[in-house]
Order: C-alpha cells, then sequence, then structure tokens
C-alpha cells in the first residue's frame, strides 16, 4: 500500500496534481450547489418579498 | 424582463459580501482590465521576442541565434558524448540535431531524465570558443509513451537491425 | 441540443434536471474506472517512470479546456446571431468550468514538468497559449459580472469569446508550429505512440471529464436560468410545484 503512495519517488508531483483536481472539483460542486440553492430560494420567495423580487443577478458563485 | 428591471433590483440589494453593487462591479471591471492586459501582454511579449522557444544547433552554427543576450539551445545530447568533471557538478556535452553540433558547459543540477542521446534544452550564452556556457539545462522528454516489456522488445529489436547495419 | 425544441429556458429547465444526475453518475463512475487503470493497473513508462501518470488528469483537463471555449464561443455566437437567450446562457454557464479546467492543465503540467523537464513553468508556445485561454475565461467572467444588463453582458462576452476563439487551433498546433519544451500529440489522426492500457486510461478519464463538466454545466445552466428569469411566471409556477427541498 504504501509502495502505491510512494508513486516510484514521484509522490509529491502526483499527490500534487491529483489533489488540486480533487480539491477544485470539489470546489466547484459545493458552489454550484449552494449558488442553485439561493437561487431557488429566491425564486420561491420573490413574489412575496418586500424588495421586489428576486435579485439572483447579483447572487454570483465566488470564482 | 426588462434591463430596466433588472438594474433596479441590483441596487435595491445589498449582496452578502457587504459591498454596494457599484464597488463590486468596479472591482470586476478592474479584474477585467488586468487580465486583458495580461493577455496583450503575453502576445505582444510573444512577438516581440521569439515564439520560437529554442534554436537548433544548426541555427547556432550558421549564426541565425540573437547576439549578446542569452537564448535557449535544443536538440540531442549527443552519444558519447558527455563528460563529467572531477566535481561531479559540471558536465560537458554536446547538443546534435544530427545535422550539427554544439558543446555545451553547465555546472548544476540535471533532471532526472538527462541523458545521451535524448532531448535537451539548455539556456546561456556562447563564448568566444564557441562553446554554449549554459546556465539551466531542461529535459525534453517525447510523446511515446512505452511499457517495460514492450520496451525491453523493442531494445532487442533495435540492437538486432544495428548489428545488421555494422554487418553491411 | 435542439436549438429549436428547447428554444425557452422554462422548456429546458426541467430537461437539463433530468439530464444532469445522469451525467454526474457516469462521470463518477468513469472516474473510478479511470483511476484504478491509470494509477494501478498502468505500468510504468519506460523513460519517466511513475511521473508520466500525471498524463491520466492533465490530457483530459487540457482537452476539456480547448473543447469547452469552442463550445462556448459556439453558443456565445449563435446568441450574438440569433438574439437567443437560452444559448447565451449556456455560454455562461461554460465559462467557470472551463476556467477550472484550464486552471488544472496548467497546474497538472507544471507537477509534470517539475520531474521531467526539470521546471515547473516554460515560456513556451504552448504553455504560453495555455495561459492565455485561462486569461480569456477569466477575462470574460469578469466582464460578465462588470456589466449590470445580462443581454448587453451576453453580447460584450459573446465578442470576446468569438476573437479569443482564434487561440484555440493556436494551442493545439503550438508544439509543431515552434520549438517547444512541451512534446508533440500522442494521439494523432490514425496512431497512437502509446501503450494501450495507458491509452484507455486516459480516454476513460477523457470521458469522465466530460461528463462532468456537462453535469456541472447543466447544473449552473438551471441555476442561471433562474436568476436570470426571476420573476418571470414560469419561474414563479416552478417555485410553487416544486416543494422546499
Amino acid at each position: 500500500m504504501s509502495e502505491f503512495f510512494a508513486m516510484g519517488g514521484y509522490a509529491l508531483f502526483i499527490w500534487m496534481a491529483y489533489g488540486m483536481v480533487a480539491l477544485l472539483i470539489a470546489l466547484e460542486i459545493i458552489a454550484v450547489r449552494a449558488r442553485s440553492k439561493r437561487a431557488l430560494h429566491l425564486a420561491r420567495h420573490s413574489d412575496a418579498g418586500v424588495d421586489g423580487n428576486g435579485g439572483g443577478a447579483q447572487l454570483k458563485e465566488a470564482e | 424582463m426588462s434591463a430596466g428591471q433588472e438594474t433596479l433590483q441590483k441596487t435595491a440589494v445589498t449582496p452578502a459580501g457587504g459591498l454596494k453593487p457599484r464597488h463590486k462591479r468596479l472591482l470586476w471591471i478592474i479584474f477585467g482590465l488586468v487580465f486583458i492586459a495580461a493577455i496583450v501582454a503575453l502576445i505582444l511579449n510573444a512577438f516581440g521576442s521569439s515564439i520560437t522557444y529554442f534554436y537548433s544547433p544548426t541555427e547556432v552554427v550558421q549564426d541565425k541565434v540573437p547576439h549578446g543576450r542569452a537564448f535557449r539551445i535544443g536538440g540531442m545530447v549527443e552519444g558519447g558524448s558527455l563528460v563529467r568533471d572531477a566535481n561531479g557538478l559540471t558536465v560537458h556535452f554536446r547538443v546534435t540535431d544530427t545535422a550539427k553540433a554544439v558543446p555545451v558547459v553547465y555546472t548544476g543540477i540535471l533532471p532526472d531524465l538527462f541523458s545521451e542521446n535524448k532531448g535537451v534544452v539548455a539556456q546561456g550564452k556562447l563564448d568566444e570558443h564557441g562553446v554554449f556556457q549554459a546556465t539551466q539545462v531542461l529535459a525534453k522528454h517525447d510523446e511515446n509513451y512505452v511499457a517495460p516489456e514492450a520496451a525491453a522488445a523493442m531494445d532487442a529489436a533495435h540492437k538486432a537491425r544495428v548489428a545488421e547495419t555494422v554487418k553491411e | 441540443m435542439g436549438r429549436f425544441k428547447y428554444a425557452a429556458p422554462a422548456q429546458f429547465y426541467p430537461l437539463a434536471g433530468k439530464m444532469a444526475p445522469w451525467f454526474a453518475a457516469a462521470a463518477a463512475i468513469l472516474a473510478v474506472i479511470g483511476l484504478v487503470i491509470g494509477l494501478y493497473l498502468a505500468p510504468i513508462d519506460v523513460t519517466q517512470k511513475d511521473s508520466y501518470r500525471i498524463i491520466f488528469i492533465h490530457v483530459p483537463a487540457a482537452w476539456m479546456s480547448m473543447f469547452l471555449y469552442v463550445v462556448m464561443a459556439f453558443w456565445g455566437a449563435l446568441a450574438l446571431a440569433m438574439n437567443t437567450r437560452l444559448s447565451a446562457m449556456m455560454a455562461q454557464s461554460i465559462a467557470p468550468t472551463g476556467a477550472l479546467m484550464t486552471a488544472l492543465a496548467l497546474w497538472t503540467g507544471a507537477f509534470w514538468g517539475k520531474p521531467t523537464w526539470g521546471t515547473y513553468w516554460a515560456w513556451d508556445a504552448r504553455m504560453t497559449t495555455e495561459l492565455i485561454l485561462l486569461f480569456l475565461y477569466l477575462g470574460i467572467i469578469a466582464l460578465r459580472n462588470a456589466i449590470d444588463d445580462p443581454r448587453r453582458a451576453d453580447k460584450a462576452c459573446g465578442v470576446l469569446a468569438l476573437v479569443g476563439v482564434v487561440n484555440v487551433p493556436i494551442i493545439y498546433m503550438s508544439v509543431k508550429w515552434w520549438n517547444t519544451l512541451h512534446q508533440g500529440a500522442t494521439i494523432k489522426a490514425g496512431n497512437a505512440s502509446i501503450a494501450a492500457i495507458m491509452l484507455a486510461g486516459m480516454l476513460v478519464m477523457v470521458f469522465a471529464f466530460w461528463f462532468y463538466s456537462i453535469a456541472v454545466t447543466l447544473v449552473r445552466l438551471r441555476t442561471i436560468m433562474l436568476e436570470r428569469e426571476a420573476g418571470t411566471a414560469w419561474v414563479a409556477r416552478l417555485a410553487e410545484t416544486e416543494k422546499e427541498r
């Protein structure tokens, strides 16, 4: 098992590359989900709200 | 939805970040300008210098390389040309494009993939003796990916071919 | 994607919602298979040893970075030409994922370059043009956020995307046209200079990245539809019918 993670001495490079792919994809999924939830929430409560409606346009993922 | 409505909405609601929409927009404009400036700078730089990352030994011999400033030379490390000094850090080798070859001297750490008959890119300057004094040596690998067994088979076939040509 | 059938966001919204989970599931399964092949089953490369294994994420990310840009520019151009809302939203939904793929291509490339070439970065034509691609994506995202009126933003982003599209063939051909530190294309028409199992792993990962991009883009597209069409009848209807999760 440790031999697998050692990657023939290239562990640092392999896992830095694969790790960043995993990290950024995870962050994108979280960001898209959060943005989607916000938009849905605003769509539901827009018509009744006092501040006019939605206002979703300025709610962007932090990218 | 009309443009007017959209604008109204934007100014009516302050986003979570605490920044006023006007300031947020300004920030995005600045970001945009920075990126576009970076693109333009990169393109101008590419035209200003050369898009070519390195020159071939033939170009060096034909004097088609820039004078008075560092440039890169690329090709193969000529087989049998690699000599290490006693200090173990300075290496002498010749870079070839099979037509011409240029001697190179380099002191420093070499990449793992550096070896004879493999691709190399060296940065530095030509001295008065026509020797390329390198300050950085990079290995250039090819686009072939070969499994060890396949390599052994190919190696055997290659050796057989070489033996054949030698006989001829 | 039939533009005529699903011309309106209201019609495409539920369809995108149905498709996204399937693409996501396919991406996840393919990624697992691809990772097992790439990191475990595939043998080492003779010259590069284990360091070559970065190819299984680097090539898919790099291909997607270029492919997504072309798709984004296509939808942007269609929006400019036909003045359609849905195609503009499609272009808008692709940009962040395109930028992500470009960043990943550059990052994974750096960590492949260090052990093989001996440097994280070189200003050769391949790397410089890929960096320009990242700045194009980021410029388009910034432009989108800098303009209040979404229809005007569509036009500006469409034009910038179209202008930048010339960069894509340049990225692809750079290793052929100029001397670069980056090696040439491994997969060419007709033959691939790569062992079969390595090729298999790489192609599986390419499809994984592809399906992931489709899934995440569809979800973002739905969100953008809600944001931009908030206050319209169909969004109001949707808000009533779809229960709070």
